[in-house]
């Protein structure tokens, strides 16, 4: 009985030293923006306040840059993600389905092929992307941003769908296609909704690496088509950190990939390890 | 020529449409003395590639991102424990399984400004509680401050892959050697990491590769300071191409980077081919 005791003690203790570890920056971030920007500089640092002062996050959604930095990040993401699932869907069932159906020789080849362009450095692509954008008129547009994030949709998508399609059993499909339907049908009735959590939570994946991306609207926009997490930097000057701003943005930003981030978790896993651990 | 390959052709085009003339410029580039407030520039061979091997600069972005590496280690190490401890049945295991990916959802960006404002000298929480004043971003504490906000970041990474692989193991195996009265070591060493390591390895490697491309929480953080104490490559490649312009020697440094994320890539490729063998 004791022993029991102890032993749960000690997970316990445990599990609160691991949940404070991974919160604490949270609730730090989200304490700092209700504190009013005398309560930020005290010292001691506040531990807690008792009256939220929600200013911070009037003046974040008033802030006109923040509100066209968060709708540009929306934008050049969703527009990334379309066209990534666009080709990824097709090039992830024809590899899942090489030598079960379809007729494409060196499968593995062509599917490292596409993953092999997440591994790569980006200052390879983004210092002739930052000079060709300037003479092709498409520096600091959603446009070229696009085109950058495609770069890293679409091998993301790959990578991840491909998985998920070799999970699918073929032979509801087969026998769709033996009863005279179209292929096509077959794959658009069949398949695709079979295929749909999978789908879904690739795009969540997709979405959560573009609107984090710093390095491609760092170097390829300036002012009209930043995205939110560079002008979350417009905080930071030479004289003073707007840390209250700073921290409501960085929460209205955040939030939604966490609450995304229930439904990726197990879909990561599988993901990530090329479909080795299920 | 089979119609099939329609599927993947559009893809690839795309890929190699949007990616291929920019790496063959960036290799250009690097042969060019290509200074971007100077719009003449002359081919200088492997010239960019002398300098920065002979430039002490370089070398110390290279070990610093070696030694940034090592968070790498760390992240394996606290995220296999970790994950046997979430791998058991208790409502605060639960909990936290729940809410372990948070700190790698978020922008990375956003990660180095919070820990920015934590680890603050004079209003940051963490040296009060503390209780004495620990100097983060000093000239030999930046690049390990760096590792642990990696390291707070990405261990969550190792924590799950490990989580998900424990629960692949079969219960009969562990209950059988529960019976047998095997300690908790030697299950630990029998059952559980043969059956881990292989797929622990391949997330090393691909980790690896995200480390050395590490940007945004060196420059949300550091930014490269003090002085050159924590350039990582990465930071190094940024300041050198858009900060001093120096085209030329940034495409050369990008290529080397490139070949050694090469080599790492090709290591998962022959790994990945064997494991689902």
């Amino acid at each position: 009985m004791a022993n029991k005791f102890i032993k749960l003690t000690v997970i316990y203790i445990f599990g609160i030293i691991v949940l404070v570890w991974l919160l604490f920056p949270f609730y730090w971030t989200f304490l700092t923006s209700i504190k009013d920007p005398k309560e930020i500089i005290r010292v001691p640092p506040l531990m807690w306040v008792s009256e939220p002062y929600i200013e911070n996050y009037i003046l974040a959604f008033s802030n006109e840059e923040f509100v066209r930095g968060l709708a540009n990040t929306v934008l050049s993401s969703i527009l990334a993600l379309l066209v990534s699932l666009g080709l990824a869907i097709p090039a992830s069932y024809g590899l899942a389905r090489a030598g079960r159906g379809i007729r494409i020789r060196g499968k593995d080849s062509l599917y490292f092929t596409f993953i092999t362009f997440r591994m790569l450095p980006v200052f390879v692509f983004i210092i002739p992307f930052y000079l060709l954008y300037r003479s092709l008129g498409i520096f600091d547009t959603i446009g070229g941003l696009v085109i950058a994030y495609i770069l890293i949709d679409l091998p993301l998508a790959v990578w991840f769908l491909t998985g998920f399609f070799e999970d699918i059993p073929w032979e509801i499909e087969d026998a769709y296609v033996m009863d005279g339907y179209p292929r096509t049908k077959a794959v658009m009735n069949i398949t695709l909704p079979m295929a749909l959590p999978g789908i879904v939570a690739t795009a969540i994946i997709c979405i959560i690496f573009t609107w984090s991306d710093l390095i491609f609207a760092l170097t390829l926009t300036s002012k009209f088509a930043k995205t939110a997490t560079y002008t979350l930097l417009g905080n930071i000057t030479f004289t003073q950190v707007k840390w209250g701003e700073l921290c409501a943005q960085i929460i209205i930003l955040s939030s939604p990939l966490l609450v995304f981030s229930f439904y990726i978790q197990k879909y990561l896993v599988r993901g990530l390890t090329f479909g080795v651990v299920r | 020529m089979n119609k099939d390959y329609l599927t993947v052709l559009p893809g690839l085009i795309a890929l190699f449409g949007i990616a291929i003339f920019a790496f063959v410029t960036t290799i250009y580039y690097s042969g060019t003395s290509f200074y971007l407030f100077e719009p003449e520039y002359d081919l200088v061979g492997l010239q960019n590639y002398v300098d920065l091997i002979l430039w002490p600069r370089f070398h110390n972005s290279i070990m610093l991102t070696a030694i940034f590496c090592i968070g790498v280690a760390i992240q394996f190490g606290l995220g296999f424990i970790l994950a046997l401890f979430l791998n058991l049945n208790y409502k605060i295991m639960h909990a936290i399984r729940a809410i372990i990916i948070w700190p790698m959802v978020i922008p990375p960006v956003a990660v180095g400004l919070i820990w920015k404002l934590l680890l603050d000298p004079v209003t940051g929480p963490v040296n009060y509680i503390l209780g004495f004043p620990v100097e983060w971003f000093g000239p030999h504490s930046a690049i390990w401050s760096l590792i642990m906000i990696d390291t707070w970041e990405w261990t969550p990474l190792f924590c799950i892959i490990f989580l998900a692989a424990l629960q692949g193991i079969r219960k009969e195996l562990i209950e059988a050697a529960m019976v047998d009265g095997l300690p908790f070591w030697t299950r630990l060493r029998v059952i559980i990491i043969p059956r881990v390591m292989p797929i622990a390895m391949l997330m090393v490697l691909v980790r690896l590769i995200d480390a050395i491309k590490t940007f945004d929480i060196g420059y949300a953080t550091t930014m490269g300071g003090p002085g050159n104490a924590s350039e990582i490559l990465s930071i190094l490649n940024y300041l050198l191409v858009f900060r001093q312009g120096f085209v030329g020697r940034g495409a050369a440094l990008s290529m080397i980077t490139f070949i050694i994320l090469w080599c790492l890539g090709n290591l998962v490729v022959t790994f990945v081919r064997r494991l689902r063998r």
